[in-house]
């Protein structure tokens, strides 16, 4: 396995920490030009693939207020991460899960046996040479020229024949300038992109017309997370994550890198420059973009009670969202409402189970200040007590949160886009869905019979398995 | 889901047959009970199927007890109110 791959899950998993992070990047005086932008913004007010309730937004504006005269890229002491935890909490708790796994492993104990286990080390991310900025197919004859609109199709189209269900675009001003770190700079060079520097203290310089990012959501399996859900008596919260349910997450991972490899070569090979956030220029480096505000501001959701995107069809399942900075000119999407947050208000799904008491509890948003170490000041929304999640080894040792929301439900059953839309329309309901979530068994923790049953299910009649080559046809009746 | 709605509507229109035939007298707010009854069965039925398919079997039980239930209580009153009604008018 990759050393990339862990890097990346974990540093992926610290961007739900908070919306903003990154460098303010340069002042005004670096910013791209924007003339077009009105014009941009007013001919692609056409949003993503949502479902009819959901309604588009003004563009910059969220269901997540934001005070962008407080809000910054990166944290008080300039960092773009706080990786401290709580380290106590954190060997206690890793000490006692090694004892629960060696357990499961020396009595064949379901979901934490060794084939469980061996499943969860097995899929992992491969080895993928990584170029972070990558020139443009100069072969001007293999060119693809649309308009912007036509531009977002083409790689929404592409992306969704990779993997995702749903993409956006937006275009970087100075206020999307934030959430990327200090690496990256616009307006200061005259070429696409010019690599300054090596290693920890490389930048990237962009050109003002590499300003477009496509946004594409990618999933984790939510039916397969589910095999994860444990359930601890003297607490009442999660347990352990059980391996056999985390595979979902670590095959994510593996679906996010090969999806970015494949829309990072298209668009370059389209003929035009695209940056892959989530590397440094040289291979190793400054690392991470934040990916959640660009999923926010590009239409993929609204910002949940754990701070991940929560898609208005599939919920916080979404593992990341994956973008691409580019010179070729997208019609942006504007951000939604579809009641997510305000469903927020009376569900507590993942709140009430969260092992270290890390999910934010606070029943409404109520300031714009951080209320917990290592969050951001700036936005009026909920909020990870990072130092508690990361304390007992999340996101390796927990994913809890994840899986538990009552928008993460497969759409087979009618009832759930009934209570999406619903929820769209009024949130008077909210807390009565809320309830029959918990009371119809969703999220609960699988018996020892359904986990080792998972070996031996019905491949006619599962329908989570990602069969290669089959898109959504059925197998066999 | 196919073949649960094709008995449906057999169902439907034989019931529909004996009405007529057997000259049973039928109040409007007899079917409106009945159709909301017929509409939540449908409903469940569906629900219960797909939460089989969502892997969710728990979930799909837990269907007919929240939305089963009040379905068949829909359908057996206006039943009841029409079947009493017309032997009290039979007799
Ligand atoms: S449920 Fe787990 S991953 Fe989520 S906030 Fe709590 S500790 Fe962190
Ligand atoms: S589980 Fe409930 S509170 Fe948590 S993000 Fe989903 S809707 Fe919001």
């Amino acid at each position: 396995m990759s050393q990339f791959h862990s890097t990346l899950s974990r540093r992926e998993f610290m961007k739900a920490l908070g919306i903003g992070a990154g460098a303010l990047a340069g002042a005004a005086a670096v910013a791209p030009a924007f003339q077009d932008l009105d014009e941009l913004t007013a001919s692609a007010k056409k949003s993503s693939d949502h479902p009819w309730w959901v309604k588009a937004r003004d563009f910059g504006s969220l269901t997540t207020e934001v005070d962008w005269t407080v809000l910054k890229g990166h944290l008080a002491d300039g960092s773009y991460n706080d990786s401290r935890s709580d380290s106590s909490a954190s060997t206690d708790y890793s000490s006692r899960v090694n004892e629960w796994l060696a357990d499961g492993r020396a009595k064949k104990i379901p979901g934490r046996s060794n084939r469980d286990q061996a499943a969860k080390s097995a899929i992992g991310t491969p080895s993928i040479t990584w170029t972070w900025p990558m020139a443009a197919n100069s072969n001007a004859a293999q060119k693809w020229e649309g308009t912007p609109e036509d531009n977002f199709q083409t790689l929404r189209s592409f992306a969704h024949y990779c993997g995702s269900p749903n993409c956006g675009a937006l275009v970087i001003d100075d206020k999307m300038e934030r959430f990327v770190t200090k690496a990256l700079e616009w307006g200061t060079t005259s070429s696409a992109y010019e690599v300054v520097g090596s290693g920890n203290s490389a930048t990237i310089k962009f050109s003002g017309n590499m300003k477009y990012v496509f946004t594409a959501t990618i999933l984790q399996n939510y039916t397969h997370k589910s095999y994860e859900n444990t359930k601890d008596d003297s607490t009442g919260r999660a347990g352990f994550s059980m391996p056999l349910g985390d595979v979902s997450r670590q095959r994510a991972y593996a679906d996010i890198a090969m999806f970015e490899f494949w829309m990072q070569r298209f668009i370059t090979t389209l003929g035009y420059n695209c940056y892959l956030q989530g590397g440094s220029p040289n291979g190793s480096g400054p690392g991470g973009r934040v990916n959640i505000p660009y999923g926010l501001f590009s239409g993929l959701g609204e910002q949940g009670r754990t701070g991940h995107v929560m898609s208005p069809t599939n919920g916080i399942i979404v593992r990341k969202t994956s973008f691409f900075i580019t010179d070729m000119p997208l019609a942006p999407t504007p951000p939604i409402d579809f009641g997510g947050t305000k469903f927020c208000e009376s569900c507590m799904r993942c709140a009430e189970m969260c092992p270290s008491t890390a999910c934010d509890d606070r029943k409404k948003r109520d300031t714009f200040d951080a209320p917990f170490p290592g969050g951001r000041p700036g936005y009026n929304g909920w909020r990870v007590h990072w130092w508690k999640c990361t304390g007992i080894g999340a996101p390796n040792t927990c994913g809890t949160c994840h899986g538990l929301c009552p928008f993460n439900h497969e759409n087979d059953a009618l009832i759930h886009p009934f209570v999406r839309a619903s929820a769209a329309i009024t949130p008077l309901f909210n807390g009565f869905y809320a309830t029959m979530d918990r009371f119809m068994n969703y999220g609960a923790a699988k018996t020892e019979k359904e986990l080792n049953d998972w070996w031996y299910r019905d491949f006619k009649s599962y329908k989570a398995d990602a069969i290669f080559g089959q898109g959504s046809f059925q197998s066999m009746l | 889901m196919f073949f649960v709605g094709l008995l449906f509507a057999i169902v439907l229109a034989v019931l529909i047959t004996l009405i007529i035939v057997n000259k049973i007298s039928v109040r409007w707010w007899e079917w409106v009970l009945f159709a909301i009854g017929a509409i939540l069965l449908l409903f469940t039925v569906q629900n219960f199927l797909s939460s089989f398919s969502e892997n969710e079997p728990i979930v799909a039980w837990r269907f007919l007890l929240v939305l089963g239930l009040p379905a068949l209580i829909f359908l057996i009153i206006p039943v009841l109110l029409a079947v009493r009604r017309n032997s009290t008018a039979a007799a």
